[in-house]
C-alpha cells in the first residue's frame, strides 16, 4: 500500500489547476446543455440561469428534428445488453473447451484469438456487410449484435482462457464424482468462481460497444434502429450551431456510462489498468 | 477470423459492393500510393499515432506518479482524469467542436486576455486541425494511460524505495533508476494499446473535422470509411483497411518485441 503523504503545496496547486482546466469542457457540457441557443454562444461560461429544462424534453422526444435521443438510448441499451450477455455465454464456454482440452489445436486457436484482438474492425466489415445484406439483416439490431459478438469474441475468449487455465480441476472432478454432468458442473461449479473476470469482460465489452461509432454507422445509419452514436452524429451535423440542443443530446448519451463508472470505479479502473490481463 | 480473411481478399479486387468482381492484382495499392490524398492520410495516421503515443504516455505517467500516493483529493483527481475514457468518443468530439469553434469559448478566452492575434478557426485551419484532433485524443485517453501506470506502480514493493532512500538516492534518481525500470511491463502495455488506438483514429476525425479542411485531417481509417461506405468502392476501400491492419499488426508486434527485450535487459 502506498503511504499517506502530503504532497508539496506547489505540486498540489499545479494538480488542482490542471484538474480545473481538464474539467472545463465537462462544465461547458452541462451548462451549455441547459442554455438557450443564443446564451450558449454569448456567454458559454456563465451559469445556466434559469436552466432550460425544455432542451431535455425536446431532445429526448425528438420533436422538431425527428431524431429521438430517448428512442436511441433504449436501442443502445438493448444492443449493448444483448451483445454482452451473448459474449459472456459464448466466450466462456469456448474458452472453457480450449482450456480443458490442451493440445496443439487448442494452442493454435488461442494464438489466433490473440492476433484477432488487434485486427481493426474495418478489415472484416465489408464481407460481413454483404453476407448480412443477403440475409436481409442490414439496418436491424440483429446484424449489429452479430458483428459485435464476432468482433469482441476473441477478447472474451482470451480473458476467460487465462483464468480457466489457472483454475484447479479438483472442484470439477469432485462435481463429476457427485454425478453432475459437464454442463451442470460448468454452470454451477466453474462459473461462480469466475465472477471477477466475468465482471471485467462485461465492462470492457459494454464500454466498447456502447462507445463505438464505426460499426453502428455502417449498419444502422438511416435505419429504423438508430443507436446513440448514430443519433448523435445525425443531430450534430443536422442542427448546425444549435449547440445547446447538441450538448443536451451529448449529455444524455454520456450519462449511462458515467453513472455506471461512478458505481464501479474501482472495478473499471482495475479492468483497464490491467491492460488485457483482466 | 474468417471475415477479415475475406476482407483481405477483397483488397485485390475491384468489387463495388454489388455484382461481379474481378481480381486486379495490386492495382488498388498502386492507386493508393499514387494518390496525394491517400498519401496525406497515411502520413497523418503515422504522425498522429507517434505524437499521440509519446504524449499520452508521458502525461499518463506524470499523473500516475503524482496521484499514486494517497492524499486528500488524490482519489477524486484520479476519478476525474479517467472519466473521459468511459465516454463516447463521438460525443466528446462534439464538446470540443464547440470549444474550438471560431465563435466558441477558446477564442472567447483568448480575446478576453488580449491575445486576439492567436484566435483562429482551430478546426478549419490546415496547419492546426490535425493537432486539435490530437488534443482531443489526449484529453480522452490520458486517464487510461494513467490507470495502467498506477496499476504498475502498485505492484512495486515499497521496500525497494526504502533501500533506495537509505542509499541516498534523490527523488529523481529513485524515479529514473528504480521506478521506471520496474514499470517496464506497464510501458509495454500502454505503448502498444495507445499505438493501436492512435493508428485507428476514426471517431474523432468524423466528429471534429470530417477529414477536412480539404482532406488535411484524413487518416487511413477515415479515408477507408469515405471510400468504402460513401463512395461505394469496396475493393479499393478494403485495400486501405488492409494497409491499416498491416500497420497495426506489424507496428504492434514490433513494439511489443522491442519493449519486451528491454524488459528482459532490465531484469538481468
Amino acid at each position: 500500500m502506498p503511504e499517506r503523504t502530503r504532497p508539496a503545496p506547489a505540486l498540489l496547486v499545479l494538480l488542482l489547476l490542471g484538474a480545473a482546466l481538464f474539467a472545463a469542457p465537462l462544465y461547458l457540457l452541462v451548462s451549455v446543455s441547459l442554455k438557450s441557443t443564443l446564451g450558449a454562444l454569448q456567454s458559454p461560461f456563465s451559469l445556466p440561469v434559469p436552466p432550460q429544462w425544455a432542451n431535455y424534453t425536446t431532445v429526448l422526444s425528438g420533436a422538431g428534428n425527428n431524431i429521438s435521443i430517448g428512442a436511441s438510448l433504449v436501442n443502445s441499451v438493448l444492443l449493448t445488453g444483448v451483445s454482452c450477455v451473448l459474449l459472456v455465454v459464448v466466450g466462456s464456454t469456448t474458452a472453457y473447451v480450449l482450456a480443458r482440452n490442451p493440445g496443439r489445436t487448442s494452442d493454435v486457436l488461442y494464438l489466433l484469438t490473440v492476433v484477432a484482438i488487434v485486427i481493426p474492425s474495418q478489415l472484416g466489415i465489408a464481407p460481413l456487410y454483404s453476407w448480412l445484406r443477403e440475409l436481409g439483416l442490414v439496418g436491424t439490431p440483429v446484424a449489429v449484435i452479430l458483428v459485435y459478438v464476432f468482433k469482441q469474441m476473441p477478447l472474451s475468449i482470451f480473458l476467460y482462457t487465462g483464468f480457466f487455465r489457472r483454475l484447479p480441476v479438483t472442484y470439477e472432478e469432485a462435481a463429476a464424482l457427485d454425478g453432475a454432468n459437464r454442463l451442470t458442473t460448468f454452470v454451477r461449479v466453474v462459473m461462480p468462481q469466475m465472477t471477477t473476470i466475468t465482471g471485467t469482460a462485461i465492462l470492457l465489452n459494454a464500454l466498447y460497444i456502447w462507445n463505438d461509432l464505426f460499426v453502428q454507422l455502417v449498419f444502422l445509419s438511416g435505419s429504423a434502429f438508430p443507436t446513440l452514436p448514430v443519433a448523435i452524429y445525425t443531430l450534430s451535423f443536422g442542427e448546425v450551431s444549435q449547440w445547446n440542443v447538441i450538448f443536451t443530446g451529448v449529455f444524455i448519451s454520456l450519462l449511462p456510462m458515467v453513472v455506471l463508472y461512478l458505481f464501479t470505479q474501482k472495478k473499471m479502473m482495475a479492468s483497464f489498468g490491467g491492460g488485457l490481463k483482466g | 477470423m474468417i471475415a477479415p480473411a475475406f476482407g483481405a481478399v477483397y483488397a485485390f479486387t475491384d468489387w463495388s459492393g454489388l455484382g461481379d468482381l474481378s481480381f486486379i492484382g495490386l492495382a488498388n495499392f498502386a492507386e493508393i500510393f499514387a494518390s496525394p490524398a491517400e498519401r496525406t492520410a497515411l502520413v497523418n495516421t503515422l504522425q498522429l499515432a507517434v505524437v499521440f503515443v509519446v504524449l499520452v504516455n508521458a502525461t499518463g505517467l506524470v499523473l500516475a506518479v503524482a496521484l499514486y500516493r494517497t492524499f486528500r483529493p488524490s482519489h477524486a483527481l484520479r476519478s476525474l482524469f479517467f472519466l473521459p475514457a468511459v465516454m463516447i468518443p463521438l460525443s466528446v468530439s462534439q464538446v470540443w467542436r464547440f470549444v474550438l469553434d471560431y465563435n466558441g469559448p477558446l477564442n472567447g478566452v483568448l480575446r478576453v486576455v488580449g491575445l486576439d492575434q492567436l484566435t483562429r478557426n482551430w478546426l478549419g485551419d490546415v496547419d492546426f486541425a490535425l493537432w486539435m484532433v490530437l488534443l482531443v485524443m489526449l484529453w480522452q485517453y490520458t486517464g487510461y494511460a494513467m490507470v495502467i501506470y498506477i496499476a504498475g506502480l502498485a505492484s512495486i514493493s515499497p521496500d525497494i524505495y526504502e533501500a533506495g532512500a537509505i542509499d541516498g538516492a534523490s527523488p529523481w534518481q529513485r524515479f529514473r533508476f528504480l521506478t521506471l525500470p520496474l514499470l517496464a511491463p506497464s510501458v509495454t502495455i500502454a505503448a502498444v494499446l495507445m499505438t493501436i488506438t492512435g493508428l485507428g483514429t476514426f471517431d474523432q476525425i468524423l466528429g471534429l473535422t470530417g477529414g477536412g479542411p480539404a482532406g488535411a485531417t484524413n487518416t487511413l481509417a477515415s479515408s477507408y470509411y469515405q471510400q468504402t461506405w460513401v463512395n461505394g468502392r469496396y475493393g479499393y476501400g478494403t485495400a486501405l483497411a488492409l494497409l491499416l491492419t498491416t500497420l497495426v499488426v506489424v507496428v504492434g508486434l514490433a513494439q511489443a518485441a522491442v519493449l519486451r527485450r528491454q524488459e528482459e535487459r532490465i531484469d538481468a
